[in-house]
């Protein structure tokens, strides 16, 4: 196994090596011995992992293995689920999440989540994306009205509902829910995009447009996304993460992972031998 | 096969004696609302809902009763709808699973099974002798929002649930606190459920006679209260006092205010299922 | 700013909420500090074992029987009418019933538990019981009998609503599994399905319970102000309720004995209830876990 050294590193572990150092500069997200619990359920069992700019990192594993929970520790979704401890550092540009000072909300801005099923607001396509910039206390209505032209030019869905803002959110296909959740997230302006399964209850042509955006969202964007589909994972991802049983396996580049990877484990889950 | 004929005839026996049963409870209640329409119809005209009480049968009428049960209604709302709603809220979205959630949530249960005479002596004690307030619409009021605040409370919870979670992990993500995502999200999309239990919990208000009457609420009030410390009567006293006279004249009264109860009754019904519906498809 | 704002309207809910715990304190302490002043006056040994009830009387009694017993016996009659009746048709809605009848029926029959409780009274005293007289002449204008039977109508969806969710929680494959082996839906709901919702049934029959011992308007107008120890159903009687509006209705001095009895009558009837409805809540908690 091949290791490099640096001075800079006090900590050694098989996943320095995935860090680019060239860049000389922080992480964008760096998790350090994350271990969480519910009630008396370790869920995750002590995970050390960090992830560049600008990439889009995938995790993988089996249902019930903790990367749900491990990517919600990323904009503490996790804060209100009854019997949660956590341990352990995660740092997003240097600066402790978890730390007392950090205000929640704040982070959530910075830190945006797509989720598994489209869950648009009961409320009109255009509310929808402007009620990130309304609860921050945001009142110009012309910055608003720009902000969600462009947000809804970005997820490629302004020419489709442009005409319709004022229409039910929950009216829209499955697909266009789908991309109008990602269009809320993004007019927060947030740095890093957190995505749970976000195809799981899409068609082939819905997933196929959203993969697209996924490729070109990550020039501005920071994007960890879950899934449960092999070849989703080795499409459009960077870095791959397998997760078993509340445990980081493997996590290296997406293409050692499908090809070559270091551990039979995940060469069984890859292959579909078991999961 | 004899016994499995004999098991096919006791099914059908006891299928008749359901239906029978269900319809037995439809057949009374229109029996019922035939009767008192027949016994009050003739009587419900403009002067019979404009005149004062008087001890002739045919020149009372439920003027001030029916004012005092709209004062009572109004009053009743103010102060059982915020804190009914504030406590719901708490319950199901901020009350963590200790002894004090626990207690509160018994406590609630138990409170709702207490009958409502006991709530009379509570606000009699209370609100009649300690704080001062006599036998007013005031008192009235708070009594009875203390006996419905258990009904807007479990309907507020209940609202509340029916909201799915994906909507507030939604909000919580673009990084609204707690408080912005009840006031933008979850209420306006319980609203509907509240409202349906609020209704319902205020029909239930208006046809309550017993606690009324333990706290001194009066069965002849020549006058409609001008103020919330004005004594007043309501609908159900006025049917009650007029059922315990012997004159025929009065139970003709009191069968024509029964039909002016039950339409506000039925009415307020009306409206929560009307709620209910509205706001059960937008879920589906 | 944010913060501090989030937690004031944390701590109002929380108010909000701790209320409820102030008015069961309250109903505890007004009740109990009452009802022992009364019984400063009052043998204990005297309430629970004289029996006459006559507070307002020259020569006074206080014995609580009598009005126990109006109580008990005006809701065993509603129960008797409301048990099965309730229970027939919570099975039958539940197991034999199309689909579209149960959703429309059930809200109807709901509504007779929304109408108010002085139109029952109304309903027993100026329909039902002149109607019994037909058939029973000695009846009299009075009696625990109509009240009764009214009473048991009033309370019919209390038991046959909540039966009927009980019942149908139970999960299909039982039925199945039932219906399987041969048996009928009469076997099934009986020997099945019953049984197996035993715990909502026992919840929602405690709960008819307890309003019928604590419903005051129909005893009020339609069983009578006669305190009396008897067991039957065709003379007047009076029960707790009834009492607590008698005395209301009347110009009682406040700090009198008389007042004081009121308060002795509710804490009796709020220990039965309180009784009653923790004793649902523990079961239906129990209950709850078992499907969880």
């Amino acid at each position: 196994m091949e290791i490099i050294m640096e001075p800079s590193i006090m900590k050694i572990n098989t996943l320095d090596r995935i860090v680019d150092h060239s860049l000389k500069k922080v992480p964008k997200i760096d998790l350090q011995g994350v271990k969480v619990w519910y009630d008396d359920f370790m869920a995750i069992k002590g995970i050390d992992m960090s992830v560049k700019q600008n990439t889009v990192t995938a995790f993988i594993g089996p249902s019930g293995c903790g990367k749900s929970t491990f990517l919600r520790m990323i904009n503490r979704m996790n804060d209100y689920v009854d019997g949660f401890k956590m341990e352990g550092k995660i740092k997003i540009d240097g600066d402790n999440i978890y730390k007392k000072k950090v205000n929640v909300e704040e982070l959530r801005k910075k830190v945006g989540m797509v989720f598994q099923k489209p869950n648009p607001f009961p409320k009109s396509i255009f509310e929808n994306v402007a009620y990130g910039l309304k609860i921050q206390g945001i009142k110009d209505k012309d910055f608003i009205k720009e902000r969600v032209e462009s947000s809804l030019k970005q997820v490629a869905l302004w020419d489709e509902v442009k005409d319709d803002l004022k229409k039910s959110g929950m009216a829209l296909s499955g697909g266009q829910q789908q991309r109008l959740c990602i269009a809320r997230t993004l007019a927060v302006e947030p740095s890093i995009i957190l995505m749970d399964e976000p195809t799981s209850s899409l068609d082939p042509i819905s997933t196929a447009k959203i993969e697209e955006l996924i490729y070109q969202l990550k020039e501005k964007y920071t994007i960890v996304i879950i899934t449960h589909n092999m070849q989703q994972a080795s499409r459009i991802s960077d870095y791959t993460a397998f997760f078993y049983l509340g445990e980081l396996i493997e996590y290296d580049k997406t293409k050692k992972i499908f090809t070559n990877p270091e551990k039979t484990q995940t060469e069984n889950y890859i292959t579909g031998r078991f999961g | 096969m004899n016994n499995i004929r004999k098991n096919r005839w006791k099914d059908q026996v006891f299928k008749i004696w359901g239906i029978f049963c269900t319809l037995i409870g439809l057949v009374l209640l229109v029996v019922f609302i035939g009767d008192i329409l027949i016994d009050g119809l003739t009587r419900i005209n403009w002067d019979f809902i404009t005149n004062l009480p008087s001890r002739k049968p045919e020149n009372s009428g439920i003027y001030t009763a029916l004012m005092g049960s709209i004062w009572i209604l109004l009053l009743t709302t103010i102060i059982a709808f915020p804190i009914g709603v504030a406590a719901g809220i708490y319950l199901e979205e901020y009350s963590k699973k200790n002894r004090l959630s626990g207690l509160l949530e018994i406590n609630i249960s138990n409170l709702a099974g207490v009958p409502s005479i006991i709530y009379g002596l509570l606000g009699l004690e209370v609100f009649v002798r300690i704080m001062n307030l006599g036998a007013s619409v005031l008192a009235g009021s708070l009594t009875l929002s203390l006996l419905i605040l258990p009904i807007v409370i479990v309907a507020t919870r209940e609202a509340i649930k029916a909201v799915p979670s994906s909507i507030k992990d939604a909000s919580y993500a673009l990084g609204a606190s707690k408080w912005q995502t009840i006031w933008h999200q979850i209420l306006p999309a319980s609203g509907g459920g509240i409202l349906t239990g609020v209704i319902l919990a205020l029909s239930r208000a208006v046809g309550e006679t017993a606690p009324l009457i333990v706290v001194g609420a009066l069965a002849y009030v020549p006058f409609v209260p001008q103020s919330p410390l004005d004594e007043f009567s309501v609908l159900p006293i006025q049917i009650f006092n007029w059922i315990s006279r012997p004159q025929a004249g009065f139970i003709e009264n009191a069968a024509a205010a029964i039909i002016v109860l039950l339409a506000i009754t039925f009415v307020m019904n009306g409206i929560a299922v009307y709620f209910r519906n509205k706001w059960q498809k937008k879920w589906k | 700013m944010q913060k501090i704002k989030e937690l004031v309207i944390e701590r109002a809910l929380l108010a909000s909420s701790l209320i409820t715990i102030a008015v069961t304190l309250g109903i505890v302490l007004v009740l109990s500090i009452e009802a022992f002043q009364f019984f400063s006056e009052v043998s204990i040994f005297d309430f629970f074992t004289d029996t006459q009830w006559t507070p307002l009387f020259t020569e006074k009694h206080f014995g609580i029987l009598p009005l126990l017993s109006g109580t008990l016996l005006t809701s065993f009659i509603a129960i008797a009418v409301a048990l099965p009746i309730g229970l027939t048709i919570s099975i039958y809605l539940s197991e034999y019933a199309p689909r579209s009848f149960r959703k429309t029926i059930k809200p109807i029959l709901e509504l007779l538990a929304s109408i108010p409780t002085v139109v029952y009274g109304f309903f027993a005293l100026i329909v039902v019981t002149p109607f019994l007289q037909q058939f029973i002449p000695s009846l009299s204008g009075f009696n625990s009998l109509s009240a009764g039977i009214v009473m048991g109508i009033m309370i019919i969806p209390y038991i046959s609503s909540l039966s009927e969710d009980a019942l149908h929680a139970v999960p299909r494959s039982l039925r199945e599994a039932s219906f399987g082996m041969g048996a009928t839906k009469l076997q099934t709901a009986f020997k099945v399905i019953v049984p197996a919702a035993s715990s909502g049934i026992i919840v929602s029959i405690i709960l008819a319970i307890s309003r019928a011992i604590g419903e005051t308007m129909i005893v009020a107008i339609a069983a009578g102000q006669q305190p009396r120890l008897t067991l039957d159903p065709t003379v007047p009687v009076e029960t707790i309720t009834a009492y607590i509006v008698q005395v209301s209705l009347g110009d009682v001095q406040h700090g009198s004995l008389e007042y004081r009895t009121i308060f002795a009558a509710g804490i009796t009837l709020f220990v039965f209830t309180f009784l009653l409805n923790t004793i649902s809540y523990k079961i239906r908690k129990k209950y709850q876990k078992k499907y969880e």
